[in-house]
């Protein structure tokens, strides 16, 4: 099973979870990144993703293609928020089943480290006195 | 005639150089044979910081990611937009 999506709502974490797995499986392996409340000395009280969302569609499609074909998964769940997220809410998820957890935690890793390469989504922090793009941060 | 050596590309922009640019989609004319880059040019002489970002920014066309060189073709849509900075 692979599922990869760009979606303004919540993530419902717990609900993917009970659907990551499968009882051929041995690890289920997931990265949950969430929106901190503090940046480089900074209150932050919300973010905010810019997206582009077809491409960015396409790029999470390479990525989970190249990991499946890669590594072997037998599920494969990637998804991305953009819009508000408030502060401790997910903003990706991510989750891979296999049989061994080597191969795992490395698919798992690929993923969430050519996300931030590669899909064009951008992040900005908001705060009581105004915003930054992280992109523009020296 | 003149038409002939026109080409419209469709610019979309995003996050930072959609501030700087204060447009997210406009449709240009550029002649034919043009680069990124030239559009680019183009687009800095509204708005000169644009200009100064060029060797910082990322430009796609038709949603695959291209670099600053490469030619355009009549109605493709090229995308330019700041680092990424997802997850």
């Amino acid at each position: 099973m692979k599922i990869v999506q760009m979606q303004k709502e919540p993530i419902d974490v717990t609900g993917l979870l009970h659907k990551s797995g499968t009882v051929e499986d041995g690890a289920i392996l997931t990265f949950i990144g969430t929106a901190r409340k503090n940046s480089m000395g900074r209150e932050v009280h919300y973010l905010h993703y810019d997206v582009y969302e077809d491409m960015a569609m396409r790029e999470l499609d390479k990525i989970v293609k190249h990991a499946v074909e890669t590594w072997p998964l037998t599920n494969c769940i990637v998804i991305h928020r953009y819009g508000r997220v408030n502060i401790g809410e997910a903003s990706v998820f991510i989750a891979v089943s296999v049989k061994h957890r080597e191969e795992g935690f490395a698919a798992l890793r690929y993923i969430i480290d050519t996300i931030k390469k590669t899909v064009p989504i951008w992040k900005k922090e908001h705060y009581a006195d105004g915003s930054v793009w992280v992109s523009e941060r020296p | 005639m003149v038409d002939m050596y026109i080409m419209n590309i469709h610019i979309k922009t995003f996050a930072s150089v959609r501030d700087i640019c204060g447009f997210d989609n406009i449709t240009m004319e550029l002649p034919d044979g043009a680069s990124v880059k030239d559009a680019v040019s183009c687009l800095s002489e509204k708005n000169p910081e644009l200009g100064t970002k060029i060797d910082i920014l990322l430009f796609a066309i038709n949603e695959e990611y291209r670099a600053v060189d490469a030619r355009l073709q009549d109605n493709d849509v090229l995308a330019i937009f700041p680092p990424v900075s997802g997850g």
